[in-house]
């Protein structure tokens, strides 16, 4: 009886003790948040500013994502920085972050926030995360505030995509996002191959799919490196089949294969292209290099680090790629070996047909404002900031990179515009004949330097002279625009929930088969995988897709 | 085993151990991988020239690494996290196994509160209203988020008790005949006889504390809070750059950071705990299985 007492008694103090230990771990909190400013931080901080005197900054709360590598001066963050100081001084609005993460972990983070309703005045979304926010009626209009806003300069480069980003983001003629307008013309793919090997053998340079075949086993058999091993592969390519670096993007592409949505020729349907017979007839000719050793035995296991180092120790002879690919993904090879020419071909094509590079047409992220904002408008003047100290009267280098740190990377809201690269290529490329740099802007100079530098005799800038030079891989990306070959996803709309949810078995589906396909499963299993395909989302994501394009088609 | 040496009890043996051995082999090597990397050039490592022993000598990476205030920054956030943590772990496991270890007619209410505990290791909060809990009781953004929402790891308190339980009746009732309370009894008698289970608590809650990065990354504003394993997280995620803007591809190109930076990060940060290890080994297995069998 009494020792049952005792325990009581001793359960008792066990509990007080956990309590007393809690009460102090809230005490001792101190300077950390305050659960009421954690409710309603928005509403709290703007609403005070805005009865107040018309002097007073704005502030705005952000969820911040802050970019691999980005330093800062002693003290600064991405809350208190170069740009947000000219922000408050030009702009009188005044960043506050909500939270900060880095990029890597941005979007993980920003769904607990959106689940738990806890958003900031601004932030910036994926398509599939501004599509729940559309549907969760969480988004303020910005209709009316962009158009008593938008500077001509931001709103130009906004438009530079022909509009894309703007009219996907439209909802019901309601403005409820603005869209990242970027380069997709970028990311088309063109065929980089080691010159030094096709003179050491005396090959004649790719024009077709055929040269590129004959290339291909001439480097796996002939000894291109002339180091008497048999030590090469033909191409270079990567686990993940579409990528840009190492992909079979820019290979499939030659046969007029595609992984994008494109238009059928005959009835007029938005058609995958992943499931068209061109697909078939490509995974063939990949099938018939793994198997003769064309293609390394291991590559559906390597990842890009494993693949840059194939190519910087030699064994690779051809890679598909985009225009920046000299920047980290060859240049390693051409530090190691000073022997190692890397030169850029557009891609060749099967037949006549010029091939045509498939490019993204859809911005890769977007920037939102909850409605819970009081100051919807803050956005837009970020924005025509952002575009004006980048491409305006007062644009300067300081914005770009200011005593060696990065401080492009403080931008939070910002958009490049759709053609920078192959402008400040252009643009460079002509002072380099007359020698006027005066209408170069800061970006664009810093890289004519670059070019100069090499030009002059600096080896160590080939990276950058392999894409904005006289030769550089820009000039190949100009050749796509003139002539009209670059093949934009022809789904320009954001994905709708249906769509997401079934992409994801079907982007699956399409990878592994596509991947077992080149490893060796007998080619017949492309139409198992095509029903399957159309069996599993495929049929109704197509419907989708049609029912978008019935809409815009005109 | 010693006085049997047929034929297949040396087969079994010979296979045993070839087995043992590729599977720590399994584990040591790519940490040997990484140790390699991390002292040799860049240029040797872009080649992959270094597998397992440094190509091209330098220890340029830890000279970086150690001048970055960023990775020195969140090594102290997990010190500061480890040295409160482990301690409050300790006691509040040591306070709930003691009362939980008691039989039924001391202490009556012991299987509901033994449920109830267990029952915390089988159902969680879930993601957002753990977020939301941490939020509204506002210690989001200190090091207590990391701290408290774990404070009572079930499993060792399982562990614990089971061990206590093991510890001779006759113990207990010849203190209380001196004269001793439950506390003294606790702290003076129960307590240094189970060192070895103490010992394998604190080597689970330390490594616990030192490699969690989700809530670090979750409940924490900026990344200058960030602890330890949440910062390595950062730099050595491959960034998929096909979903970022073109030029950003650039950017991250021209900036990211080296192989051996980051193969030296990854090597400093596992050194604290692995330095722990054997110091603790030698209570490790008697604690664990002690504590799992029920006397």
């Amino acid at each position: 009886m009494k020792l049952k007492k005792k325990g009581a008694v001793l359960l008792a103090g066990t509990m007080a003790m956990v309590a007393v230990l809690s009460a102090c771990s809230n005490g001792g909190n101190g300077g950390g948040a305050d659960p009421a400013q954690l409710t309603a931080p928005q509403n709290t901080a703007s609403a005070t500013n805005t009865h107040s005197s018309p002097d007073a900054p704005i502030t705005v709360t952000m969820a911040l994502s802050q970019a691999v590598n980005t330093t800062f001066p002693e003290g600064e963050s991405m809350e208190n920085n170069l740009w947000t100081r000219t922000l408050l001084e030009e702009s009188n609005i005044q960043i506050k972050s909500e939270w900060t993460v880095d990029e890597s972990q941005y979007t993980e983070k920003l769904n607990v926030a959106i689940a738990s309703g806890d958003l900031p005045d601004v932030f910036q979304v994926s398509g599939t995360q501004l599509q729940q926010l559309v549907e969760a009626d969480m988004l303020a209009d910005l209709t009316d505030v962009y158009k008593e806003n938008i500077s001509p300069l931001a709103d130009g480069k906004l438009r530079e995509d022909g509009s894309v980003g703007l009219d996907a983001v439209t909802f019901d003629g309601k403005l409820l996002a603005l869209p990242y307008t970027t380069a997709t013309m970028d990311g088309s793919t063109m065929l980089w191959v080691r010159k030094d090997w096709l003179n050491r053998l005396g090959l004649p340079e790719p024009k077709t799919i055929d040269d590129v075949l004959a290339i291909s086993k001439a480097f796996k058999n002939d000894d291109p490196d002339g180091d008497g091993k048999d030590d090469t592969v033909g191409i270079g390519f990567r686990k993940d089949l579409f990528s840009h670096f190492g992909g079979i993007k820019g290979f499939v592409n030659g046969f007029h294969a595609y992984s994008t949505w494109i238009e059928d020729e005959e009835s007029g349907q938005l058609v995958n292209g992943a499931i068209q017979p061109e697909m078939k007839e490509a995974l063939t000719k990949l099938q018939e290099m793994y198997k003769s050793g064309e293609i390394d035995q291991e590559f559906s296991v390597k990842g890009t680090t494993q693949l840059q180092e194939d190519i910087a120790s030699g064994r690779v002879g051809m890679v598909f790629g985009a225009m920046a690919e000299p920047l980290a993904n060859l240049n390693p090879s051409v530090l190691n070996d000073p022997e190692a020419v890397w030169e850029c071909y557009p891609l060749p094509s099967v037949d006549d047909q010029p091939a045509k590079p498939q490019t993204d047409s859809m911005p890769p992220f977007y920037f939102v404002v909850s409605k819970q904002s009081e100051h919807p408008e803050a956005i837009i003047k970020m924005m025509n900031l952002n575009v004006e100290k980048w491409f305006g009267e007062t644009a300067d280098a300081k914005f770009d990179y200011d005593n060696g740190f990065p401080t492009h990377k403080y931008f939070t809201v910002r958009t490049y515009g759709a053609r920078k690269n192959l402008d400040n290529y252009l643009k460079i490329n002509e002072a380099l004949k007359t020698g006027d740099t005066s209408g170069l802007n800061p970006g664009q100079l810093g890289n004519y330097n670059q070019v100069k530098q090499y030009l002059d005799g600096d080896k160590s800038m080939w990276n950058y002279a392999k894409i904005f030079g006289p030769e550089g891989s820009l000039g190949i990306v100009n050749k796509y625009v003139n002539e009209d070959l670059l093949l934009p996803n022809s789904y320009q709309g954001i994905p709708t929930s249906t769509i997401v949810k079934l992409t994801s078995t079907t982007g699956d589906i399409t990878d592994q088969a596509l991947m077992k396909i080149i490893l060796g499963d007998p080619i017949e299993s492309f139409d198992t995988f095509v029903e399957n395909w159309k069996k599993l989302g495929g049929d109704e994501i197509t419907a989708e897709v049609n029912d978008w394009y019935a809409k815009h088609k005109s | 085993m010693v006085e049997d040496r047929s034929w297949t009890a040396r087969t079994l043996s010979t296979v045993n151990y070839t087995f043992m051995i590729m599977l720590s082999l399994l584990c040591v090597l790519p940490l040997i991988h990484i140790w390699a990397i991390s002292l040799s050039s860049n240029m040797a490592v872009s080649s992959g020239a270094v597998t397992l022993w440094p190509a091209d000598f330098t220890l340029d990476a830890y000279r970086y690494v150690l001048g970055k205030p960023d990775f020195l920054r969140s090594l102290g956030v997990t010190t500061k996290r480890v040295l409160i943590g482990v301690p409050i772990n300790l006691l509040l496991v040591v306070l709930m196994a003691y009362p939980l270890s008691k039989e039924r007619n001391v202490f009556p209410w012991r299987t509901v509160y033994a449920w109830f505990t267990v029952f915390t290791m089988l159902v969680h909060g879930g993601l957002i209203p753990t977020y939301m809990t941490i939020r509204e009781t506002g210690i989001m953004n200190s090091v207590w988020a990391l701290i408290l929402p774990g404070a009572v790891p079930v499993f060792s308190v399982v562990l614990l008790l089971n061990f206590f339980r093991q510890l001779p009746k006759e113990l207990e009732e010849a203190a209380f005949i001196d004269g001793a309370g439950h506390f003294t009894l606790l702290f003076r008698i129960i307590i240094p006889l189970s060192l070895p289970a103490l010992a394998t608590i604190t080597l689970f809650s330390t490594v616990g504390h030192w490699n969690a990065w989700f809530d670090g990354m979750i409940f924490m504003k900026s990344p200058e809070h960030y602890p330890l394993q949440t910062y390595l997280r950062t730099i050595i995620i491959e960034l998929d750059l096909t979903s970022l803007g073109s030029e950003d591809a650039i950017r991250l190109a021209e900036n990211v950071s080296e192989r051996t930076t980051r193969a030296a990060q990854i090597f400093l940060g596992s050194l604290p705990i692995l330095l722990v290890y054997p110091f603790l080994q030698k209570y490790f297995m008697k604690g664990i299985v002690m504590g799992s069998v029920k006397g």
